[in-house]
Formats: C-alpha cells, sequence, structure tokens
C-alpha cells in the first residue's frame, strides 16, 4: 500500500463489497479508506480460465490452481486500460486529477491507492474469491445466501438476474454517474455533461429494473473539464478509457462515502426516497461521433477551439441596444439573422420581431414595453436551461401588446369562445406561458390565476397585465405540484397542451394531472382543454380521452381551425367536473 | 447545407413500401397490440417533421432501444415491443423513413439554444446515427448522416 493507513486504524462497517475487479471496486476501497472506513467483507467475483469445471469439488488442488490464475489474469485484463493509460500518458492523467480535484480531495493519491501494488486484504477484514463467470453463477449466489443477511455495495455493471434479489436478506447499493431520475441508462457521465453541462451521481437501492431504485443520495456536481496538457490530443478511445478508469469511479466513490457510508449512523438503516419514475430519459451507449463531442466538452485541448455557433444569449444581447433606441438598422439585422438561422421555427420567431419591431413605429408608446419584455428574453437566455417554447421570441402573441408569437393568442381565443366560456368565472390556466392568453380572456373572467414554472414568462405576463391595467390576473411561479399545496378552488381550469411537456419539466403522469384538474374546481367546475397537435399525441390520444373521462363529462368536444400551422388540428374540450371520478 | 425536413419527408414518403409489413395488418396497431414498423413510420412521415411527446413517444423511444440495444430493427413487434420470430428486418426505406423521424425528433424543435429538452434531441440523434450504421444501403443516407451531424452541430455547441 502506498501512503494509506493500516486495516485496524480504520472502522469496520457492516457491509460487503461485491467487487467486479476493476477500477470502480478498487475505488469504493480507497476513498473508504481515505475517510477512516473499511468494509467488513469483500466478495471477489473471479473469472475461471479453466471452465469452471474444476471448481465443483471444494479444496481440490486444481480448483485453486484455477482460482489463482483467474485472478492474476482479470487482475491483468480488467485494469488493462488504466495501468496502459498510466503508462503511456501520465500527462492526462495529471491533468484529469488537476481537473478532478475541486470535487475529489486528492485524485492522484487515489490512483496510487488503486492502482500502486493493491491488494483487496488491505481493505477489509475478510475477502472471499469465488469463481463465478456471471452474477447468475450458482457458486456466486450460494456465496451471496452464506453472507446473508447483508447490505452490499454492487461495483459492476450489467443486470442483476432475480435469483439474487431473491435471497433473503439481501439489499444491493449502486451509484450511478447520472442524476436520477432524469439520467437513466449507459455512458451516463458523457450524457450528462452533455445534456446538463456537468456530471451528476446518484446512490441508490437495486431493484431488478434498470437504475429505478429507491435514491440514497444525489449531487449533480460543479462543471467539469479537463485541461489537456500541450501536445498532441489522445485520441478518443484512450480519452473514453480514461473517463471510466479515472473519473467515473472516482466520482462514484466520492458520492457513497461522503454523503452516503461517512455520514450513516448505521449503513443497514439508510433513508432511501422513491423516484419519479416517469420522469427523465433512459439513454444507451453513445454512437462514436456523439462520444466525440462529449468528450470535446470534457477534455479541452488547448490548441483545438472549436467555432462556436452563436447562442442565443448573445444574438438576444446583440439585439438589446435597438430596444433602448429605436434603431432603422434592427428590422434588417433581424431579416439577415432569419435568413442564416438553420432552423425553421427559430427563423420564424425572428421574423414575428421584426415585424413587431417594425409596427413600433405606428405605436411609439410600445417601445419602452417591448424593451421590458426583451430584457426578460435576455434574462431567459441566461439562466432558464430549459426548453424554449418561444424560440428566443415569443410563444404567445397578444394583440393588445403587439406581440406576434408562434400561436395566434386572439384566434385562439375566438375560435374556442373562450371569453364567452369564461364570464364571470374565476380561471385557473396551468403553466401560463408568457401569461398573455390569460391576459386575453381576463376582461371576461371574473378572475383569473395564472401559473408558470419559468420565473421569466411570468415576469413577462406582470409586465403585460401593468402594460394593459388589467388587475383581475394573479400570476405565479409554481408547478402544478407546488400549486396544488395552495388549496385553492376555481370554477374554470385551462389546461391548454400542458398534460405533456416538451422541457422535461413535468414529472406527473397523465392521471396524476388530471386529478389535480379535478382537485382545483369547485363543484361543478369544468376543464376546458386544448391538446397537443395529433402527430404530437401519438396514436392513443384515446387512452387520454379515457382518462380525461373519469374525471369529467365531456361536453364539448372539437377540432378547429384556426391561426398559424402549430395551433390548427388540436383537439378542444371542455368537460363538467364528475361528483364521484370513475375507475 | 441546412436540411429542408418537410422536403426530407415527402422524398422518403415516395419510397416507402406501398403494403403492411406485417400479414393482414392496415394500421399500425395490428391484431392483439402487435406493431407494423412500416406503417408505424409511413404514419409518423405522413404528418410531417414533429417532435413528439405522449405515446408516439414512448414508440419512439421502444425503436431507440431496438436499435441502440439489439441493433436490428424487425418489421413486426408483438404488444409491448415483444420481439416476434422469425424476427424479418425492416426494408431499408422504412429505416431511412427512422431514422428521418428520428432527426426531426432531433431538431425541428430546437433552436440554436443547445440543449433544452432534456437529451431526448440527442438521443434520438444518436440512435439516428446508430440506425444509418445498421442499414448501410438505406436510401438518402449521405444526406440523412449530414443532417444528423447538423443536428448534433447545433445541439452540442452550448457546450463546446
Amino acid at each position: 500500500m502506498t501512503g494509506t493507513a493500516p486495516l485496524d486504524a480504520t472502522r469496520a462497517l457492516p457491509l460487503t463489497l461485491l467487487a467486479w475487479e476493476g477500477p470502480q471496486a478498487r475505488a469504493y476501497l480507497a476513498r473508504l479508506r481515505r475517510a477512516g472506513l473499511r468494509v467488513e467483507r469483500i466478495v471477489l467475483m473471479v473469472r475461471d480460465p479453466l471452465g469452471g469445471t474444476l471448481q465443483k469439488v471444494p479444496g481440490d488442488p486444481a480448483a485453486a490452481l484455477s482460482l489463482r490464475l483467474g485472478v492474476r489474469a482479470q487482475n491483468r485484463s480488467h485494469n488493462f486500460h488504466p495501468h496502459r493509460i498510466r503508462r503511456r500518458n501520465p500527462e492526462l492523467v495529471a491533468a484529469i486529477a488537476r481537473g478532478l480535484a475541486p470535487l475529489v480531495a486528492e485524485p492522484s493519491r487515489l490512483y496510487a491507492d488503486m492502482f500502486d501494488r493493491f491488494r483487496y486484504e488491505a481493505f477489509a477484514d475478510d475477502v472471499i474469491r469465488v469463481g463465478a463467470n456471471s452474477y447468475a453463477d450458482p457458486r456466486l449466489l450460494a456465496v451471496l445466501r452464506s453472507v446473508a443477511p447483508a447490505t452490499l455495495i454492487f461495483s459492476g455493471g450489467g443486470i442483476i438476474p432475480q435469483a439474487v434479489f431473491d435471497i433473503d436478506g439481501l439489499t444491493l447499493m449502486h451509484v450511478h454517474t447520472g442524476l436520477l431520475p432524469f439520467v437513466r441508462g449507459a455512458d451516463v457521465l458523457l450524457w450528462s455533461i452533455l445534456t446538463r453541462g456537468r456530471p451528476g451521481v446518484s446512490a441508490f437501492v437495486m431493484t431488478p429494473g434498470l437504475d429505478d431504485g429507491d435514491v440514497l443520495a444525489t449531487w449533480e456536481t460543479d462543471p467539469l473539464t479537463i485541461e489537456l496538457p500541450t501536445g498532441e490530443r489522445p485520441d478518443d478511445e484512450t480519452l473514453y478509457r480514461s473517463v471510466f478508469s479515472f473519473i467515473d469511479p472516482l466520482l462514484r466513490a466520492e458520492l457513497l462515502v461522503r454523503d452516503v457510508l461517512a455520514p450513516a449512523a448505521d449503513v443497514r438503516e439508510l433513508t432511501a426516497t422513491p423516484q419519479d419514475l416517469d420522469a427523465g430519459i433512459t439513454f444507451h451507449f453513445m454512437h462514436p461521433t456523439v462520444r466525440g463531442r462529449a468528450l470535446q466538452a470534457l477534455f479541452v485541448s488547448p490548441r483545438a477551439h472549436a467555432p462556436r455557433m452563436e447562442s442565443t444569449t448573445t444574438m438576444l444581447t446583440r439585439y438589446l441596444p435597438y430596444y433602448s433606441k429605436a434603431s432603422p438598422v434592427a428590422p434588417l439585422r433581424f431579416a439577415a439573422d432569419a435568413i442564416r438561422t438553420k432552423q425553421p421555427l427559430r427563423a420564424l420567431g425572428i421574423r414575428n420581431r421584426q415585424r413587431d419591431y417594425s409596427s413600433l413605429s405606428d405605436h411609439p408608446e410600445r417601445f419602452e414595453l417591448h424593451r421590458l419584455l426583451h430584457e426578460q428574453l435576455v434574462a431567459q437566455s441566461r439562466e432558464w436551461d430549459t426548453y424554449d417554447y418561444g424560440e428566443a421570441y415569443w410563444y404567445q402573441s397578444s394583440t393588445e401588446l403587439g406581440i406576434t408569437g408562434l400561436r395566434d393568442t386572439t384566434a385562439r381565443v375566438d375560435a374556442f369562445g373562450l371569453r364567452d366560456l369564461v364570464r364571470g368565472r374565476s380561471v385557473l390556466e396551468i403553466g401560463s406561458n408568457s401569461g398573455f392568453l390569460s391576459l386575453a380572456i381576463a376582461p371576461a373572467a371574473q378572475r383569473v390565476v395564472a401559473f408558470e414554472i419559468n420565473p421569466y414568462l411570468v415576469a413577462a405576463g406582470q409586465i403585460g397585465a401593468d402594460a394593459l391595467g388589467v388587475t383581475n390576473v394573479e400570476f405565479l411561479v409554481s408547478s402544478f405540484e407546488e400549486f396544488d399545496e395552495r388549496d385553492e378552488r376555481f370554477d374554470d381550469v385551462l389546461s391548454f397542451a400542458n398534460h405533456h411537456t416538451y422541457d422535461g419539466n413535468t414529472h406527473q403522469g397523465l392521471e396524476e394531472y388530471f386529478a389535480r384538474c379535478h382537485a382545483v374546481l369547485h363543484p361543478g367546475g369544468r376543464l376546458i382543454f386544448e391538446s397537443h397537435p395529433p402527430a404530437l399525441e401519438g396514436r392513443d390520444f384515446a387512452k387520454t380521452m379515457a382518462i380525461i373521462e373519469r374525471f369529467f363529462t365531456v361536453d364539448r368536444s372539437e377540432i378547429h381551425q384556426y391561426g398559424t400551422f402549430l395551433d390548427r388540428d388540436r383537439r378542444f374540450i371542455v368537460g363538467r367536473r364528475r361528483e364521484a371520478p370513475g375507475s | 447545407m441546412t436540411v429542408d425536413a418537410e422536403q426530407a419527408f415527402r422524398e422518403l414518403i415516395a419510397v416507402q413500401p406501398t403494403k403492411p409489413l406485417a400479414a393482414g395488418s392496415a394500421t399500425e396497431m395490428g391484431p392483439e397490440g402487435t406493431v407494423d414498423v412500416g406503417v408505424l413510420v409511413g404514419t409518423w412521415l405522413a404528418a410531417g417533421p414533429n417532435v413528439f411527446v405522449g405515446s408516439a413517444r414512448a414508440d419512439l423511444d421502444a425503436l431507440c432501444r431496438q436499435i441502440d440495444v439489439r441493433r436490428k430493427v424487425s418489421t413486426t413487434y408483438g404488444a409491448g415491443w415483444k420481439r416476434v420470430d422469425p424476427e424479418t428486418a425492416v426494408p431499408a426505406a422504412v429505416a431511412a423513413g427512422l431514422v428521418a423521424v428520428l432527426l426531426a425528433n432531433a431538431g425541428s424543435l430546437q433552436g440554436s439554444t443547445g440543449v433544452r429538452d432534456g437529451g431526448w434531441g440527442l438521443k434520438c440523434a444518436n440512435s439516428a446515427l446508430k440506425a444509418l450504421d445498421l442499414f448501410e444501403d438505406a436510401p438518402f443516407t449521405p444526406e440523412l448522416r449530414a443532417w444528423a451531424v447538423e443536428i448534433l452541430d447545433a445541439e452540442t455547441a452550448s457546450v463546446r
């Protein structure tokens, strides 16, 4: 061992490490030792180079030989990449250690503990080596039965067979390098970097499903960048192997030891929280091209700076001066940007902006309003990291405010006869976006409460209300789940294409969603519902309808042709609240 | 190069098989919940480029799994996307159509804003690239591959 405490200087935890030879098992043990801890027992799976038949006779010298050969062979094969990278690319390993240092204490010393003269006996009171070529191997199952009841730290990959879960008294803990419930599956550290801009780590209790067990702890780290040394950039294969040799194992070990095991009074009595199984995306192994992009993001080469596309923030910030003082250049700039963008909806958003900006010359009194609204879009692009429905401009139109959105609010209100529907009634709008629809129906309604999870859109709605002198709309920053806690009831609830969302911010299932709609209504209250376009709803909208009909008696069910291409073909429903929801 | 997704869909519709791939199937849902992938892809193409939500997303997600994990896309699946033996790979034109649907999901509602959908777009682009590797003789492969890379450029711009 290098620079580590002797075994008896550490505190034994009543845990068993189910060790699949490799960097992960070693990282757990090394990190535990750094925290002054150790596991009581290690069950080390050893692939049997002689086919397993010799080990059927306990005490057989040939079986013992097979086991010894297996230990040696898998030490070489499972740790091949870390040893090779440390030997051939020590600068890369040093760069990784520097990059990880803000997240993990002393990565270089952990690597030394993991790979220099490593012996399992130095990390546990008892080491059981069992010949097993898979988790379903009867020899492994027999050992696991013999150690039960026990809490196990799982250190391998792949699917655990039901036979393991069937062993009485066995609990398996696992750590996954994705933030649950949002990132599940394979290659998740790299997927996290691409999709969330930083690694996430989650410790959970294993179940037969994929990454769906109750969660013990999560950690979404600060952004991680490895500054590569000058010189030739290592190839993607080497970088990919280095992620799973040096980065992934240490992040997992850090969370497990720092947040789960070290603070626990009794590691056999840990508190776990169920996951939202409807949330998140299950990712699979990356295509080499996608993997290359993730590695470019993680490993920054000093001599290779990829050209960046202009971000939304850059573009919107560039527009700020056009809203301080009227500019004859602005419409030309908008037109050029609309042509230049590669995204059709983005182009439409910019053209809408161009049109509205041009109309300000006829309505100079709106200039200040548009400046305030634009400032919200800039702030949103900087701070709000989920899908931008308005494509850098507005999703909803407002004739009253001189805003052209991707959806035509006036046509929508007219097509559905919304003002007549809500006249004199209290209304709740779910997911109100910029609130321009709430403002459009406010003159007819007795009162409107509009909530939206995006604070910048909520601010835009309030700016619009102030400009129009609307006083009977209350805008709130809230999710539906949080709003539920207000325990307030309404005559009508507006659910306009919010039962699923693109942005990943809605985590409830349809049943739960419509139950909430039902719960926020007075007896006799109504659901006023608009679907997504049919292609987005999919082929079983009938199932959604069936759920709606359990909670509401449907009085109107129509499809209207109005407005923009995003408005058309949606189903519009008005349903009366059932007193007793059906089953 | 900027891909016209609408045009790409029209061209792919023109090369789709005219008959259902599964015997006796006229819609994407056949007897006992079986799925005819050719009809399903044809329906999606006919609806134009979209980002799916709800059950359409669940169906496309199931096909991503077939591509990414099982490395094959069959003409027919049983209820719950269960394998139906003997498995027959979808015709190359259907695979190309599926790639276009994946790329539309990866790109058509995304701006140059990077990743704003929890990673659904990137997941679809990943599966599209893998499908193109699996079906090397699919029509419009160079165009579809270029489209995928263009989307990847836009989707990963914010993290590069």
